[in-house]
């Protein structure tokens, strides 16, 4: 095959439309046909998904297939993914009328299409990876997948280093097993280490296929008129600045990092919207109608803006959109390429990107963010151990499929990179787990869900248990949500602990409404609609993602270097000057901390850069040890730039406190009962079937019947400390935490390169540390407008600033 | 040393602990309610859901140290003292000497509940209610018709509520004149709201509640 020459109608359909295929395209196709893996790096907008189907389809067109098998597998992280390509790809075929039958399998596919795609297997399956594992514990999967040619995994930089792609690769060494010959093609965003990513996927002779970004995208670091403000996440100050620009473009989507700026932000943009534009909300916790509805307008360019949180961030298309802003800092540079992805489809133009930063620091971080898309710097997710939880699930769908041989299992296992360096041991003992709890107690060896009937062959003890594996599979476990309802429709989801808080006719916001609060019924919350002017927020868990090491490095440069301040507006130039002159500027090699006395209390802040989760862990654990000396802490808040502490005695000799015996043990301590162990342990005992899901709508009847991992986690604790489920959550938290890394790190740094300032009062870099103290002391949904700019106020006159 | 408050209930003075068990000291008794014993167990033989099988020790540890440091002469079972009939088969040999002895140290009231409906331990009678100075003590309230004053268990209540922004949650203690309902002792039951309509419509006159947690136990208002 030539470049730019495929053997097939489709090379003539193309045409037809006046197009031609770019050389990555070919030389993917090729590379597949050759039998070899592959992975294709290339940026949105490359025709990543074509590239992937070119050598499935010039297959089935030299070798058609006769009857009915599973030709070619696709495998993407997203439902709206698969149907998405699944409508793309019927396009071509239907246009040609080639003889190739295509359909999606996900877990809303409904059982009668499921059962017939089990006996009459389209050529081309769309699916998900938890799919792809439930149709590998079929008993019929051997034969299910006997003609398998090609299989193709997009957006893999989303999946790996995940849960979800611990489950995809065990999957494909399994489905190696059954039939090697199936040809493994990877589509990815552009990524920092390529050969990484390779190795993840590809089996021996990987091949890389890289698109080189032609034009990089232009970032602009928004300057308003008005006054930034000094903390604060919601870019108010920025609205109405933002709108004019809105108008110039045809469609923009404005990116937030959480669901709760995306309603504030949403409602800020109607409140000025006097053009009348069509501007439309969608976050993850939206009803999927809804979003679908919103999709379907940006598609067929309906809408002039869309507010949107990373449900919008995967995959999809969207031609039309010439405008994407970020508001807040976008935390990491993959990120914002993966957004910037989302307009302008087409490589030889630039993308177009407006970062607004919501607070000073952030003004220094969006303009680190801008250098580093210039200087092309991406950075890629820290690879991590795949998770013993998944692996036990794994296992399981194995013998619900048929009986294994517990050593060509663990020759299997390890050939699936998360897995290349789990020690026998742990796979035999993550077996036994599932085996029959694998407790020292051999209370359960008569229930056994394994039975070994020879030396080393395992056999399922009944068929009940497929039931079972088949309600519990997956890797994703949430939060408990409930279904808002006004009247019959549906709206969206919520988190079950901030409906907790509320009282009927509270209002909250939620899918842009301000809603009031009727009661829950039949596990639903009712709602009305209200026109309440102080609604509440509901403050989502998650969405925070720490600031990464490259960016970090970058912000502390800037702040350090004079000569780099000429880019900063004004204000925030005037704010780090007088920094330099009431305390000093935190050196790039060193780590700043400065003590004073505040309302009776005493504070700590701690410039370290290092993330908010680093800074969290450390601040539960400087928590202790100032407890320990007798300091008297009283609560801390923390930041991605700094950590700060309050307490009612003062913090003589820093170099105790700051010392990397914290990481002995303190950590120990904390680890042991921190509540994020309890989650990750809630995790592990819901992906290794532990303990049941809890399935939406399902009702808890007079007395409890579901199991609270606390309790057992208590129980295991104390008896069973060594358990396999133990250590699964312990290595979890230890990845969770790669920030534990960055945590001791930072205390190693500290040894000798603490610059410990004594300050006789709050100094300019602490007023939006202090502010967020302020924040969090109150409760989160009483935060009123005045009193914060009251507090604020007070602190810039006792920092000396002008309140400008 | 364990946290007890002192309540009075049908003109004797009890002491709740802060563990959940209740304490009478002028007759020297301690009650306990749904230990739900081998529950673990239970759900490992039955759906292979194989939940650490120490709970049975775990909660049996706990009771017997709390005992030692009372003056207690009788120990009041309450009912689903195991969580099924066979429990008592699965019962780990540590589990089995703690209650052996607990057996031969007090002298045992044991009351059966639904889940262990049948079942005794051997050298012991089963009661359906037991009466001493005019209480009376059943696992399901009513059960053993009306009676002025009763203690009961069954419900497990917890209480879940918010103080500054915070989630507690913690087993309840719910009484008014004329009916008491304990918590739940055993290390793997969990609990029914108080709010929950299972509980609230039992009829409460001047309801007194009370939230049990390790620190503390708190009247709620």
């Amino acid at each position: 095959m030539r470049d730019g020459e495929i053997p097939h109608p489709i090379s003539d359909w193309m045409a037809e439309k006046g197009w031609s295929f770019h050389p990555h395209q070919t030389q993917t196709a090729s590379t597949a046909l050759e039998g070899r893996d592959l992975v294709l790096f290339a940026p949105t907008g490359a025709g990543k998904t074509l590239s992937g189907f070119l050598a499935p389809l010039i297959d089935l067109h030299h070798n058609p297939i006769d009857g009915d098998a599973l030709h070619t597998l696709y495998i993407s992280p997203l439902k709206a993914l698969s149907t998405d390509v699944h409508r793309n790809l019927l396009k071509p075929i239907e246009a040609m009328d080639l003889p190739v039958r295509a359909e999606t399998r996900t877990g809303d596919t409904p059982s009668s299409k499921r059962q017939r795609q089990k006996n009459k297997p389209p050529h081309i399956l769309m699916t998900t990876p938890e799919s792809f594992a439930l149709m590998l514990s079929y008993e019929e999967a051997p034969q299910f997948f006997k003609n398998l040619r090609f299989v193709i995994i997009d957006e893999l930089h989303a999946l790996m280093h995940k849960k979800r792609g611990d489950l995809l690769s065990l999957g494909l060494s399994r489905l190696a097993d059954l039939c090697p010959q199936a040809v493994r093609i990877g589509l990815s965003a552009t990524l920092p280490d390529h050969i990484l990513a390779r190795d993840y996927l590809c089996r021996q002779g990987g091949e890389i296929i890289a698109v080189e970004n032609k034009t990089k995208p232009t970032v602009e670091v928004f300057t308003p008129e008005a006054r930034i403000p000094w903390s604060g996440h919601m870019a108010s100050h920025a609205i109405p600045e933002l709108y004019q620009r809105l108008i110039k473009h045809d469609m923009s989507i404005v990116f937030v990092n959480t669901r709760a700026q995306s309603e504030l932000i949403f409602q800020a943009l109607w409140r000025v919207n006097d053009k009348n534009l069509k501007i439309a909300l969608h976050h993850g916790s939206l009803e999927r109608e809804l979003r679908e509805a919103v999709e379907g307008k940006m598609a067929s360019g309906d809408l002039d803006c869309v507010v949107a949180t990373s449900s919008l961030d995967l995959g999809l298309d969207w031609a039309n959109v010439d405008l994407v802003v970020q508001i807040g800092a976008p935390k990491g540079v993959s990120r914002l390429m993966q957004r910037l992805g989302r307009s302008n489809h087409r490589l030889d133009e630039p993308s177009k990107a407006i970062l607004v930063p919501t607070n000073r620091f952030e003004y220094l971080e969006a303009l680190a963010v801008e250098r580093a898309v210039k200087a092309g710097e991406l950075d890629g997710e820290p690879p991590k151990k795949g998770g013993l939880d998944v692996l036990a699930q794994h296992i399981i769908g194995t013998a619900c499929s048929a009986p294994f041989d517990a050593d060509r299992l663990y020759e299997s296992v390890i050939q699936a990179w998360p897995y290349k360096n789990l020690e026998r041991a742990d796979f035999d003992r993550v077996l036994s787990f599932v085996k029959d709890g694998g407790y020292a107690l051999k209370t359960y060896e008569r229930y056994a869900r394994l039975v070994e009937d020879d030396a080393n062959c395992y056999a399922l003890s009944a068929p009940h248990f497929k039931r079972q594996y088949r309600m519990n599979i997956g890797t994703i476990v949430e939060a408990p949500m409930l279904k808002v309802k006004m009247g019959r429709k549906i709206l969206g989801k919520i988190e079950e602990y901030f409906i907790l808080n509320l009282s009927p006719g509270d209002s909250f916001i939620f899918g842009g409404q301000v809603l009031q609060f009727q009661g829950v019924r039949d596990m639903a919350v009712q709602v009305t609609r209200t026109k309440d002017e102080a609604p509440k927020i509901p403050s989502y868990a998650g969405g925070n993602m720490p600031l990464n090491t490259h960016l970090s490095e970058r912000v502390r440069g800037l702040l350090f270097d004079q000569k780099a301040w000429q880019n900063l507006p004004e204000q925030v130039r005037q704010w780090l000057k007088l920094q330099n002159k009431n305390s000093v500027l935190p050196d790039p090699n060193k780590i700043l901390v400065e003590s004073f006395p505040r309302g009776g209390k005493e504070f700590l802040v701690i410039y370290s850069f290092e993330g908010r989760n680093a800074h969290q862990t450390l601040g539960f654990l400087l928590s202790r040890r100032m407890q320990r000396l007798g300091l008297k802490p009283l609560g801390f808040v923390f930041t991605d730039y700094a950590l700060t502490i309050w307490s009612f005695k003062r913090v003589a000799d820093i170099a105790t406190l700051l010392n990397t015996d914290l990481l002995g043990d303190e950590l120990e301590e904390w680890l042991a009962d921190t509540p994020m162990i309890k989650r990750l342990f809630r995790q592990a005992a819901v992906i290794s079937n532990l303990i049941e899901r809890r399935s939406p709508g399902q009702e808890k009847t007079g007395k409890q019947v579901t199991f609270s991992s606390d309790l057992i986690y208590d129980v295991l604790m104390r008896y069973e400390p060594d358990h396999i489920l133990m250590k699964a959550a312990r290595m979890d938290a230890m990845d969770e935490m790669v920030d534990l890394k960055r945590m001791s790190d930072l205390l190693h740094r500290a040894d000798d390169h603490i610059i410990f300032k004594r300050l006789e009062k709050i100094s300019p870099l602490a007023v939006p540390m202090i502010l967020e103290v302020g924040r969090e002391m109150l409760n989160k949904r009483d935060v009123e407008t005045h009193y914060l700019e009251d507090l604020e106020e007070t602190l810039l006159n006792e920092a000396g600033l002008e309140h400008d | 040393m364990i946290k007890t408050k002192e309540i009075s209930f049908g003109d004797q003075t009890f002491e709740i602990l802060a563990n959940g068990l209740l304490y009478w000291p002028t007759e020297k008794i301690m009650v306990v309610s749904d230990l739900h014993l081998e529950k673990g167990s239970f759900y490992g033989a039955k759906s292979g859901q194989f939940l650490p099988p120490h709970d049975s020790v775990a909660s049996l540890e706990v009771l017997v140290q709390t005992l030692q440091a009372f003056d207690v002469e009788r120990l009041i079972f309450l009912g689903d003292n195991f969580h099924d009939y066979d429990g008592f088969a699965r019962l780990e040999n540590a589990a089995k000497t703690l209650l052996s002895d607990l057996i031969s140290a007090y002298e045992i009231i044991w009351i059966e509940g639904n889940h262990d409906h049948g079942f005794v331990p051997e050298g012991l009678r089963a009661y359906d209610f037991y009466q001493h100075q005019g209480i009376h003590f059943v696992h399901v309230f009513g059960d053993a018709g009306a009676a002025d004053f009763e203690i009961s268990g069954h419900y497990h209540p917890v209480v879940n509520l918010r103080h500054r922004g915070k989630k507690i949650r913690g087993k309840a203690l719910i009484h008014d004149a004329h009916k008491m309902i304990l918590p739940s002792f055993g290390a793997y039951t969990g609990g029914l709201d108080v709010e929950d309509d299972v509980i609230k419509n039992l009829g409460w006159a001047q309801k007194k509640l009370y939230l049990l947690n390790q620190a503390a136990i708190i009247k709620i208002k």
